[in-house]
């Protein structure tokens, strides 16, 4: 008979298994561009401005849980050395992308972030959906499909930007953010990592990658935050205590122990070092942590400034500490467990515990990585640096504002339909050459003409022998305006920019917003995923330009941890400047439109 | 060249502005009546062999497209062969240099060049601006009006130091010009400041940079040289014409400080007409927006590049000026009904070459006078039409 004390939902046992040795060879990350305070959605209710410096990472206008896995993924790809501009096909590169917010419920939404990550058109992978466990679904799966040998790289992204109902509690914890990580079989890496670990440390240094060790996963059929058909806005719809006490708490706790007990039973003969634990409210993810025996979680900051960022929260997590960004990894450190754990001091090995929570499913992973000292050598691993540094830019943005960035302030007025229907063979031969950024070089003069489908011959000679080509994502500013006045759905200010691609051809796309007020003439520029507009309901995509952030390559980042991509000559030089992919620019832009005239 | 000589034997326009009361067709009528008043030796609609109209497409729900149509029952000669031509901002003058071309090869001897536009029958957002998207679904979102020619201020500005008080005289002495004009949309001086203290439209061009949204039409009765004896003893001759293009992206610009559809076009009807263009006395040039009349008086041969911006400022363009400009109030404060635009250039032209001008008259030495428009998407469109009061061209 079952206890009185066992939760509603009762998972028995937990039982974890290991993983086929698969090491994460690059991150990614990227989080929504606005900033806001927390205590400023609660006095805009009425409510008592809650004590707290807590703020969330929404998304501007022009981003969306797709924009975000594009940078967060793009990220991953340059720093493992892929190149965007190389359209050479990379064989067994798979995409595996996990968001509750696909752009399209029903959709071609995997296939735009593969376009736009410039995959080949036969990589295989899939969107995993229908809850913020999907990021995890994501990874799990990609592990699986490199074990089966279906893929010998995958890209994992988790990415998402729910939508949370207006005057919820749930709206003060809601972000949106993304994660990446590039995985590939762990080969002889493996063998290094395990000789350190017993003290036996190999004659050759080998690159030393984080591994994915263990999985588990439970599930129980409770109705927690959920969203039905037809609804745009998630809710709180379950009782907050029930909530923790009988299927948060219990279910991580039950993963978490799993893998804790797989870790004890192996060579390493020790638990889990520390965790990263969903926080959807701001408070579970300690209580989850006590559970699991730690003081604390790691990455707890960035729920503090982030918010849950859904499907993406856990992983975002893992790409924080793997990428030396969990501010609180310094104190994670010196933690040492009640039941006498081997604490990291101690070994050359750290086991990190990633749990992902969503729609009654709990799953988790380990991921061992070397252990090193963060004063001495910060944890190194391609893509650290863009990790970092989505976590700290940010523009800070009113209430208003970012109700209005989620389409729920809107104004009463008739949008004005233009441009091209969106289901129209115009439409659709002008989407596929946008996301995969391609001209049409001519085999006679050299000249890109851009985009290839409205350009039958070569703007500079007439020539009609062009080569389609992917181009470069960075330049130099030509000229420029401003746009202040225009027709909705189109908001001020817009910049229009002429760039001078670093490759030589010219391109004119829009400006990102915050990029209008510091435009100049010869200033550094790259493009970015951005969503132009909803036309008729659905999202158009196009690259924008931003100033060129450039993300220096960490001395351990360096393209030969994986097989090179298949890039020649030209495509070659192209890749130095590669590394520089951010979407994120900090400048506040105030202007207001005025009547226009023409 | 083996063509007939062709004359202007009439024009005239109604007054452009918000004409919230009249139909297009309404406004086509009012061009044909000041047109045929204009004529020496009077002119009855019937005379008319065929009528080129231009309408580029403006605010209206479709009529528009059906020009050829609607016009010749709007001015009363059903039957009438009548063809339309859409060309962007050079559709007027482009349907003059047709009709002067049907006129000299002899088919028909008595044309009528007729220019009407609509811009004002939808809402400011609904019309021209919001077309804020053509063409490509992707690369030309946001790219309103403005966005076609703002580029080039920033380049213009970046490269020869050309300043926002020297686009600002462009947009005062246009203003100036505009009050001495009875037709023109905007009937009042402004100021330098009045211009820089205006809000941005699209930067770094300013509201008073830009011109307004206008109704209009104009028309113009082309005849051969033997109808023109009989109609008056004061023609205006057709002395030549060309036209340009360009690629229509922006970023298919090979530099932002000139428009080679405009340079084109004009060496074309520099050779027709064998005149150089220091010979002009007069020219009515497309200013949508200031920086534009800066870029056609250098590409049109005026000025140097790089020095158009200072000859605006130092007064070199007033009407009593070097080189006057646009001395009917130019695009600016006259206003912009597309269709029409190049069509009512061609009657100031026609006027200024007679001596009708009244108050804006410029100083007539050579006998020339010259018209220009440039437009389309990254202005690939552009049309130069040179008239002469000269029998002996």
């Amino acid at each position: 008979m079952k206890s009185t004390d066992a939760p509603i939902a009762d998972l028995g046992v937990i039982t974890a298994t290991s993983t086929p040795s698969i090491k994460i060879t690059s991150i990614g990350a990227a989080l929504g561009s606005l900033r806001l305070d927390v205590s400023e959605i609660a006095t805009s209710w009425g409510a008592q401005a809650a004590r707290t410096s807590a703020t969330v990472r929404v998304c501007a206008p022009d981003e969306d849980s797709l924009t975000l896995a594009w940078l967060a993924g793009s990220q991953a790809l340059l720093a493992a050395g892929y190149d965007p501009s190389s359209c050479s096909s990379e064989g067994a590169l798979g995409l595996w992308w996990g968001t509750s917010r696909p752009p399209f419920a029903e959709g071609p939404s995997h296939s735009y972030l593969a376009a736009a990550l410039s995959l080949p058109a036969d990589a295989p992978g899939m969107l995993l959906s229908g809850s913020p466990h999907s990021g995890m679904d994501a990874f799990l799966t990609a592990l699986d499909s490199i074990a089966a040998g279906t893929v010998s790289r995958a890209l994992v992204v988790a990415s998402d930007a729910p939508l949370p109902g207006t005057g919820t509690a749930c709206e003060r914890f809601t972000g949106s953010g993304a994660a990446a990580f590039l995985l590939e079989p762990a080969g002889d890496d493996l063998m290094a990592d395990r000789a350190d670990s017993l003290g036996q440390r190999a004659q050759t240094k080998t690159p030393s990658m984080p591994l994915v060790r263990w999985r588990a996963g439970a599930s129980a059929p409770v109705l927690d935050r959920y969203r039905p058909e037809g609804q745009m806005m998630i809710a709180d719809l379950y009782d907050q205590r029930l909530f923790r006490e009988e299927i948060l708490l219990p279910a991580v706790a039950a993963v978490g122990k799993a893998l804790d007990t797989a870790r004890q039973a192996s060579e390493a003969k020790a638990g889990i070092d520390s965790w990263i634990l969903p926080d959807p409210d701001g408070r579970l993810g300690r209580s989850a942590a006590k559970r699991l025996g730690a003081r604390r979680a790691l990455a707890e900051s960035l729920f503090s400034t982030a918010g849950d960022t859904g499907a993406a929260a856990c992983l975002l997590g893992l790409a924080l500490v793997l990428g030396g960004a969990g501010d609180d990894i310094g104190d994670a450190k010196h933690i040492t467990s009640e039941e006498g754990r081997i604490t990291p001091e101690s070994s050359d090995v750290e086991a990190i515990g990633t749990i992902a929570y969503g729609g009654g499913r709990a799953s988790g992973i380990v991921v061992e990585r070397p252990a090193v000292n963060v004063e001495q050598e910060p944890h190194s691993i391609p893509g650290a640096i863009g990790v970092r540094a989505a976590i700290t830019q940010a523009r800070k943005a009113s209430y208003s504002e970012v109700l209005r960035s989620r389409d729920q302030l809107v104004a009463m007025s008739e949008p004005i339909p233009m441009g091209l229907p969106p289901g129209s063979a115009g439409f659709v031969r002008g989407t596929n050459e946008v996301l995969r950024c391609q001209g049409g070089q001519c085999a006679a003069c050299g000249w890109v003409s851009i985009p290839p489908t409205i350009h039958p011959t070569c703007v500079n000679c007439g020539g009609t022998d062009l080569d389609i080509i992917a181009l470069d994502r960075s330049g130099v500013v030509h000229t420029f305006v401003v746009n202040q006045t225009m027709p909705a759905p189109f908001t001020a200010p817009l910049p229009l920019v002429v760039i001078d691609l670093d490759s030589g051809s010219r391109i004119m796309v829009q400006g990102t917003a915050d990029s209008a007020a510091d435009l100049g003439i010869g200033q550094r520029t790259q493009l970015v995923l951005r969503r132009y507009a909803l036309e008729r309901g659905a999202p158009v995509y196009g690259f924008k330009a931003c100033p060129e952030t450039p993300i220096r390559q960490h001395p351990a980042d360096h393209a030969s941890q994986i097989p090179a991509p298949q890039v020649t000559g030209d495509d070659a030089l192209k890749h130095e400047s590669a590394d520089t992919i951010s979407g994120i620019a900090i400048q506040a832009v105030s202007n207001s439109s005025n009547e226009e005239i023409t | 060249m083996a063509w007939n000589r062709v004359a202007v034997v009439g024009g005239g326009l109604i007054h452009f502005g918000e004409l919230f009361s009249s139909s297009y067709e309404q406004m086509a009528r009012g061009a044909l009546d000041a047109a045929m008043g204009s004529v020496d030796s009077g002119f009855e609609p019937h005379q008319i062999e065929a009528i080129v109209v231009a309408t580029q497409r403006g605010s209206l729900w479709g009529q528009e497209g059906i020009g050829g149509n609607t016009i010749p029952s709007a001015l009363g000669i059903s039957g009438v062969p009548c063809t339309r031509v859409e060309n962007a901002c050079p559709s007027g003058a482009d349907a003059f240099r047709i009709a002067a071309m049907i006129v000299a090869s002899g088919v028909h001897d008595l044309v009528l060049v007729i220019g009407v536009e609509k811009m004002r029958d939808k809402s400011t957002e609904e019309g021209l601006l919001s077309r804020a998207a053509a063409g490509h679904p992707v690369y030309t979102r946001g790219e309103t009006a403005p966005v076609l020619f703002a580029p080039f201020a920033t380049r213009h500005m970046h490269e020869f130091g050309t300043t926002a008080e020297m686009l600002a005289a462009v947009a005062v002495k246009n203003h100036h010009n505009g009050t001495l004009d009875p037709y023109a949309h905007f009937q009042s001086e402004i100021t330098t400041e009045q211009v820089l203290a205006s809000p941005t439209v699209c930067q770094p061009l300013r509201l008073l940079d830009c011109c307004p949204q206008t109704d209009g039409a104009a028309a113009i009765i082309l005849a051969s040289q033997d109808r023109a004896r009989s109609l008056t003893k004061n023609p205006v001759w057709v002395a030549g014409f060309g036209m340009g293009t360009d690629h229509p992206y922006l970023h298919e610009k090979s530099n932002f400080t000139s428009l080679p559809a405009t340079v084109s076009a004009a060496k074309r009807a520099y050779e027709m007409a064998g005149v150089r263009p220091n010979e002009i006395d007069v020219a009515e040039v497309h200013d949508c927006f200031t920086i534009t009349e800066i870029l056609d008086i250098e590409d049109l041969g005026f000025y140097e590049k790089g020095k158009g911006g200072p000859a605006a400022l130092e007064g070199e363009t007033a009407i009593s000026g070097r080189i006057p400009i646009n001395p009917s109030g130019g695009l600016l404060a006259k206003g912009h009904p597309i269709g029409a635009t190049g069509v009512a250039q061609l009657v100031e032209c026609w006027w200024q070459l007679r001596g009708e001008a009244g108050d804006r008259q410029v100083e007539i030495n050579n006998g020339y006078a010259l018209q220009h428009n440039v437009g389309g998407r990254g202005s690939g469109v552009s049309v130069v039409n040179i008239l002469t009061s000269r029998n002996d061209n």
